[in-house]
């Protein structure tokens, strides 16, 4: 699959959960080359912006669309690599910070202390 | 000099690093999911005691960190960097 077919994988779920794609298209084209390289190197759509650490039972919180992904959305505007954004953010009604903190790491240092 | 800490498949990284590359700046770069898990871990908690989050990219010049792609502070750090020169 080409990233710009799997464009429309990633538009589907987005107006299944009341999102929309990243405006950028240069950005939201190179999320999905790193969703799909993800995909070839570890079997699944992994978030590109994040470690995938092998271990299936971490890893899996991070499959695209992570389970973090609405939290993130509700509170900044985006999700965590950026892919999806919100209503506001995609009509220009606000704007969404250039980075924000990654609940998935907090997950694996709390968890592995 | 300025070190980034990055992933290999994240776009942000990598339009950070190609804005170092295009304005002559050398940059040594952590691509943190190329190392082993013990060094990935080491190398994840030492960007977050730079960054003060979990993300990436973060770059790193002195007591300079900008987190994330932000076109604007990074042309600020470059201007910099020239000045030192």
């Amino acid at each position: 699959m080409s990233p710009e077919e799997y464009l429309k994988v990633i538009e589907r779920i987005a107006s299944s959960k009341g999102w929309k794609p990243n405006p950028d298209r240069e950005i939201l084209l190179e999320l999905a080359r790193g969703l799909l390289e993800n995909r070839e190197k570890h079997g699944r759509a992994y978030c590109p912006c994040r470690i995938v650490t092998g271990d299936y039972e971490i890893d899996r919180r991070i499959i695209c669309p992570c389970i973090y992904a609405g939290d993130d959305i509700a509170e900044y505007g985006r999700c965590f690599c950026g892919l999806y954004v919100s209503e506001e953010v995609f009509y220009g009604r606000k704007e969404a910070p250039v980075a924000i903190p990654d609940r998935h790491a907090e997950f694996i240092f709390s968890s592995s202390r | 000099m300025v070190k980034v800490y990055a992933l290999s498949t994240c776009p942000y990284c990598k339009k950070t690093l190609k804005f170092f590359e295009e304005n002559g700046i050398q940059a040594d770069v952590v691509f943190i999911d190329k190392l082993d898990p013990e060094k990935r871990e080491l190398a994840m908690r030492e960007a977050h005691s730079y960054a003060g989050m979990y993300a990436v990219p973060v770059v790193v010049h002195g007591d300079k960190v900008i987190v994330g792609f932000d076109r604007e502070k990074l042309e600020k750090l470059v201007e910099e960097i020239r000045d030192e020169s």
